[in-house]
C-alpha cells in the first residue's frame, strides 16, 4: 500500500513540476462542506493605509482541488501553535495565527511578509496584557488568546479591550474570547456562511498565502522539521542514500510505530533506521500522496469509511493533457464505486468511464483500506490488498447474473445483487456511544467482504446463523440495534419474507462463485418427489439436500395456513398469522420440528379455503396433503442422521414460508384489478 | 560472473510470515520471502553468525532468484505481544518481563491456497566462489543445517529440499518474450508484461540487501503473478536459463 501512495505522490509532484508551491498545493486538505455539500472561502480584505475591512465570498468547486489555491492544509494539529493563514476557524485567524507566525523566527524576519505582518499586528491587534494585570493565570490558553483583532480600529462595533478584560475577570474562559470578535464580525458581515467555509486574509490587494516566505515556512514545517537529526542511510522507498528520517508522526496512515523500541531492530531506538527510513523526496511524496488519497479517493461502505488506493503497476499514465493522473485515479474510483454497487449504471460518470476504457485496459490493483477516525487516532479496520481490477467487475457481473434468479424463483422483477446490497443481509450491530454518535460494529462484515473479494470460502452455517439474527430483529421489531431500517407499518411480514428471499439469493451467488463452503449433496431425491415445478426449481437451484428440503416443505405448509389465517381478517384480508407464533426464532431442535409438523397437520385439517365452485374445503387435501406426506417421509428418513443445527432448522423452514408467501404476494400484485 | 554451478532447492512449510518493512505493529507480510530473508536463511543453514554474512551473501557475490511454486493466501490473525516501555532490556520497567501486560496485534500469515498441503518456494543460488557453493550443496544434501530453516519467523518452522546442483545453465540477454518462472524485478522489464486472462501481477517493494549492521543497502520492486506460475515479458536485464530434472526454466536474479 505504501508503494502505491508513494507512487501517486511522486507522479503528482512530477506532473506539477515539483516546485515548492506545487508541493504545498498537493498537500491541500478537503475543505469543509455545509449540509448541501457546498464549500466557500471568505477573503477577509484588509486595507492597511486606511484601516478597513471588507469580505468577499467565493465558492469552492466540489470536484476540483480549489482549496489548494488558498493553501488550505488543515489547522495545526494537537497542541502545536496555530500558524495557518488559511483556516476553517475564524477564531484562530483573528487571534493567535499571525502573532504565532512572528514568533521564534517562523517567518524569516528579513522577509517582506514578516514586516507586513508585524505592521498588521501593531495597527490592528489589541493585547489583553500580562496575566497579572487582569488577575488570571498565565497558562497556555490565555497566552494563545491574549492578542486579537481590535474591531474598533476597523470601524466595526465590537467588544473593547477593557470589555474583554472585564469578561475574563468575570470568569469567561480565555479560549472563548476570540469568539466575541467572531460574533461581531459575523453580525457585521451576515453573508459569511455558518458552515462549510474557509477564511483567508488579503492585505492591500494581495493574498498573504501567496507570499514565498510563507511557502518556505510551510515546507519547513511539513517536511524539513522531520529531518532535524544527523541520521544518514538508504531510503527504503526511493533507494537513495542521504539524510533520512524515521519520524512518521505526521502521516495520517500509521505505517510504523517509532515510539516503542520493542518494535525496532535490536529493540533499541536507533534500530528504527534499520527498519524503515525515508529520504526527503520520499517523505514529501508520501505526504502528497496521502493527502491526495484523503481528498479524492475516499468512500463510505458497509458503515465504515474507506480509501481506495490504486496500484498502477504497469499503467503508463497517459500524459499530454492536463490532470492526466488525477483523471486516471478518479476514473478508477468511479468504476470501483460502480463495481461495489455504491452507484448504479445510470449514475456512472460517462466521461471518466470512457477514459478508463481507453487508458486503463491493461489493469491495475486496488487496495481497499477501511478505517475508523477517533480524533487524531487513525485505526485501520481492515485492509483488502491487491485486488485485481477485474475481480470487482467479476463480482458485479456475477451479482447481475445471479440476480436473474429472483425473477425465476419469485416471479418478481429481476434485481442485481451488489456488494452494497449484501451489506443489508448480514447483521451489523450498532451501538450508541455516550456522546450520542452511533458506531457500527462492522469488523465481521468487513471480514466477510475480505474473504469474498479474495476468493476464499464462506461458511454456510455461519451465514445462516447471521441471517437468523437479522430475521429475529425484523420479526420482533428490534431493527434499531442493527444497520437495517425498520419495516413500514403493515409491511412487517413482507419485509421479513423479502429479506429471507434475498438471503437465498446471496447463498446462490456464493455458490455460483464456488465460494460457499458446504458439502456436496445429491439431489436424486428430487426425482422421487411430487412437487410443482416452481418448488422443484427452487430446491434444485439453491442446492437443498433432503433435510433442508423437508424443512422447506413444512415451511410451505406454514405459508398455506398463514395465508388462510390472513384471509380470516375483515374484508377477507389482514387477519393475524398466529401460526408464525409456533416458530421459535431462536432455533428449533428436530423433535421440536416434528411436534410442529403434527400441529401443522391439525391446522391443515382445521383451516379451509374456498375452491372455484365456492365450496369451503380443508387445506389438507390434494397438493398440500402430498407435500405434508413428503415432508414427513424426508424427516423420518433423516432423523437418525440429522446434522442441521436448531438455528438452521428454522432458517430452512422460513425459506419455505418465504418462497410460497412471496410468490403468492407477487402473483396477487400482478392480478388485474 | 564466472559460470559456477546453480543450486536449486525448495523452502517448504505449513505457514510463513515475511514482514513488510514498513509495518511493525500491525504486520503485513510479503507473499514470498524477500532476498534478505533468503540470504539470512542460507547463512543460518551454513552456520554464519548474525552479523557475519553481509558480504558473502551480498548482491555482488551471491545471486539469488526465487519462484513461488504454491499459490498463497493471506490470513490476518491477532497475536499477543508484550507491551514494552522504556528501555526494553531492563527488567521490571515494562521491558520484556511482561510487567506491562500483553497487547493484541494483528499479524498477517501466509498460508498455502486451499487444496495445497504446504507452502513451497523454489530458490536458485549461485555464487562467485565455487567452494562456497560446494559447502552450501553439502549442507543441503546432508539435510543437517547448522541453524534450522524457518519461513520468516521462528514461529514458522520450515524445511529445505535439495532439488538440483547443475552446471547446465546460462545467463545472458534475450530479445524475445519469455515466460519467467521467478519473481521479477520491475527494473528488469523492457516493456509491460503480457496480461493474459486471469493474470494477477502484484508489485512488492522489498529489501534486497543489508549491511553488517543490518541497515538497508538496496531495495527494489518485485513483480509476481499471484494467479500462475509465470510472468511473460520481454526483458532488458540478463535472464538465466536452466535445465534440471524434467524442467526447463527462465529466471531473473533479485537485484
Amino acid at each position: 500500500m505504501i508503494e502505491s501512495i508513494y507512487q501517486i505522490g511522486r507522479a503528482l509532484l512530477e506532473e506539477s513540476g515539483g516546485g515548492r508551491r506545487a508541493v504545498l498545493e498537493s498537500l491541500a486538505a478537503a475543505p469543509p462542506r455545509n449540509r448541501k455539500g457546498e464549500s466557500y472561502i471568505t477573503i477577509l480584505k484588509l486595507n492597511s493605509r486606511k484601516p478597513s475591512l471588507s469580505v468577499e465570498l467565493r465558492e469552492l468547486s466540489v470536484r476540483g482541488n480549489d482549496a489548494a489555491r488558498y493553501l488550505w492544509l488543515g489547522n495545526a494539529s494537537g497542541s502545536n501553535p496555530q500558524d495557518r493563514l488559511t483556516s476553517d476557524n475564524l477564531g484562530y485567524l483573528i487571534s493567535q495565527n499571525i502573532p504565532n507566525l512572528l514568533e521564534e523566527q517562523r517567518i524569516d524576519p528579513e522577509s517582506a511578509l514578516y514586516k507586513k505582518l508585524k505592521i498588521l499586528v501593531q495597527k490592528l491587534y489589541l493585547d489583553l496584557g500580562e496575566p497579572k494585570e487582569i488577575g488570571v493565570k498565565g497558562g497556555g490558553a490565555y497566552q494563545r488568546n491574549r492578542r486579537l483583532w481590535d474591531l474598533s480600529r476597523l470601524g466595526i462595533k465590537g467588544s473593547s479591550r477593557e470589555d474583554l478584560r472585564a469578561e475574563i475577570r468575570g470568569g469567561t474562559k480565555p479560549k472563548n474570547v476570540p469568539q466575541r470578535v467572531v460574533k461581531a464580525l459575523r453580525e457585521r458581515f451576515p453573508e459569511i456562511p455558518e458552515s462549510g467555509v474557509l477564511f483567508t486574509i488579503e492585505l492591500d490587494g494581495e493574498l498573504l498565502i501567496d507570499d514565498p516566505a510563507y511557502h518556505e515556512y510551510l515546507e519547513r514545517r511539513f517536511v524539513d522539521s522531520a529531518f532535524t537529526g544527523d541520521e544518514e542511510g538508504r531510503c527504503h522507498l526511493s533507494g537513495e542514500y542521504g539524510p533520512v528520517t524515521t519520524d512518521m508522526t505526521r502521516f495520517r496512515f500509521k505505517y510504523f510505530i517509532t515510539d516503542k523500541s520493542g518494535f525496532a531492530s535490536g529493540a533499541t531506538k536507533k534500530g528504527f533506521v534499520s527498519n524503515f527510513s525515508l529520504s526527503k523526496e520520499a517523505y514529501r511524496a508520501l505526504l502528497v500522496g496521502e493527502r491526495f488519497v484523503g481528498r479524492e479517493l475516499g468512500f463510505g461502505f458497509a458503515g465504515a469509511r474507506g480509501y481506495m488506493i490504486p496500484d498502477l503497476y504497469t499503467v503508463e499514465i497517459p500524459r499530454g493533457f492536463p490532470e492526466a493522473l488525477v483523471r486516471t485515479l478518479r476514473s478508477i474510483r468511479n468504476r470501483t464505486l460502480f463495481d461495489i454497487g455504491r452507484v448504479q449504471a445510470g449514475e456512472l460518470d460517462e466521461e471518466l468511464e470512457e477514459f478508463r476504457e481507453e487508458h486503463l485496459a491493461s489493469g491495475y490493483m486496488i487496495n481497499l483500506l477501511f478505517y475508523k477516525q477517533k480524533q487524531a487516532k487513525f485505526e485501520v479496520l481492515r485492509l483488502i490488498q491487491d485486488i485485481p481490477s477485474y475481480r470487482l467487475e467479476e463480482l458485479r457481473a456475477q451479482g447481475f447474473e445471479t440476480g436473474r434468479l429472483w425473477e425465476e424463483l419469485y416471479g418478481d422483477e429481476a434485481r442485481d445483487l451488489t456488494l452494497q446490497q449484501i451489506y443489508y443481509l448480514i447483521p451489523v450491530r450498532k451501538v450508541r456511544k455516550p456522546d450520542g454518535k452511533v458506531e457500527y460494529l462492522n469488523k465481521k462484515i468487513l471480514a466477510f467482504y475480505h474473504t469474498l473479494i479474495s476468493g476464499g470460502l464462506i461458511d454456510r452455517k455461519e451465514l445462516t446463523d447471521g441471517f437468523m439474527e437479522l430475521a429475529r430483529a425484523y420479526r420482533f421489531g428490534n431493527t434499531g440495534s442493527y444497520q437495517v431500517s425498520a419495516p413500514k407499518e403493515g409491511m412487517e411480514d413482507l419485509t421479513l419474507v423479502r429479506y429471507l428471499a434475498q438471503t437465498n439469493l446471496l447463498l446462490a451467488f456464493l455458490r455460483d462463485l464456488d465460494q460457499l463452503k458446504e458439502e456436496e449433496v445429491s439431489q436424486e431425491y428430487l426425482e422421487r418427489l411430487s412437487l410443482d415445478e416452481a418448488e422443484k426449481e427452487y430446491l434444485k437451484r439453491l442446492g437443498y439436500d433432503e433435510q433442508q428440503a423437508a424443512l422447506y416443505l413444512l415451511g410451505a405448509l406454514v405459508a398455506e395456513i398463514a395465508n388462510a389465517q390472513w384471509r380470516l381478517g375483515p374484508e377477507g384480508r389482514g387477519g393475524e398469522k398466529t401460526i408464525l407464533n409456533k416458530i421459535n426464532y431462536q432455533g428449533m431442535t428436530l423433535p421440536r420440528v416434528q411436534r410442529l409438523a403434527t400441529e401443522l397437520f391439525d391446522k391443515l385439517r382445521q383451516y379451509r379455503y374456498t375452491d372455484r365452485s365456492g365450496e369451503r374445503r380443508p387445506l389438507l387435501q390434494g397438493r398440500n396433503e402430498a407435500i405434508f406426506a413428503q415432508a414427513q417421509e424426508l424427516l423420518t428418513r433423516n432423523q437418525r442422521v440429522w446434522r442441521l443445527t436448531p438455528s438452521e432448522n428454522v432458517y430452512y423452514l422460513l425459506s419455505g414460508y418465504s418462497h410460497r408467501t412471496f410468490r403468492a404476494m407477487t402473483a396477487r400484485e400482478k392480478q388485474p384489478a | 560472473m564466472p559460470q559456477n554451478p546453480l543450486i536449486v532447492f525448495d523452502l517448504c512449510g505449513a505457514y510463513g510470515m515475511f514482514r513488510k518493512f514498513y509495518t511493525n505493529s500491525s504486520s503485513l507480510s510479503y507473499p514470498f520471502p524477500p532476498r534478505t530473508t533468503v540470504a539470512g536463511l542460507i547463512a543460518g543453514m551454513m552456520g554464519y553468525e548474525r552479523d557475519e554474512y553481509a558480504e558473502d551473501l551480498g548482491l555482488e557475490r551471491c545471486h539469488i532468484a526465487l519462484s513461488v511454486r504454491v499459490p498463497v493466501r493471506r490470513v490476518m490473525q491477532q497475536v499477543n505481544y508484550l507491551m514494552t516501555e522504556g528501555h526494553v532490556w531492563t527488567g521490571g520497567a515494562g521491558g520484556f518481563d511482561g510487567s506491562k501486560g500483553p497487547i493484541q496485534v494483528p499479524l498477517e500469515w501466509i498460508f498455502p491456497e486451499v487444496g495445497y498441503r504446504e507452502l513451497r518456494y523454489r530458490i536458485y543460488v549461485t555464487h562467485e566462489d565455487r567452494r562456497w557453493l560446494e559447502s552450501l550443496r553439502e549442507v543441503l544434501e546432508s539435510g543437517a543445517p547448522v541453524y534450522p530453516p524457518y519461513l520468516g519467523m521462528s514461529e514458522c518452522p520450515g524445511r529445505v529440499e535439495h532439488v538440483a546442483s547443475t552446471e547446465d545453465w546460462s545467463l545472458g540477454r534475450r530479445g524475445e518474450e519469455l515466460p519467467i518462472s521467478t519473481v521479477l524485478p520491475a527494473s528488469a522489464l523492457s516493456g509491460p508484461p503480457r496480461l493474459g486472462a486471469g493474470t494477477q501481477i502484484v508489485k512488492e517493494r522489498t529489501p534486497l540487501a543489508l549491511d553488517e549492521r543490518r541497515r538497508l543497502i538496496a531495495a527494489g520492486d518485485l513483480l509476481y503473478n499471484r494467479a500462475g506460475p509465470h510472468i511473460t515479458a520481454r526483458l532488458e536485464s540478463e535472464v538465466f536459463e536452466v535445465s534440471y530434472q524434467e524442467s526447463h526454466e527462465y529466471g531473473v536474479f533479485m537485484q
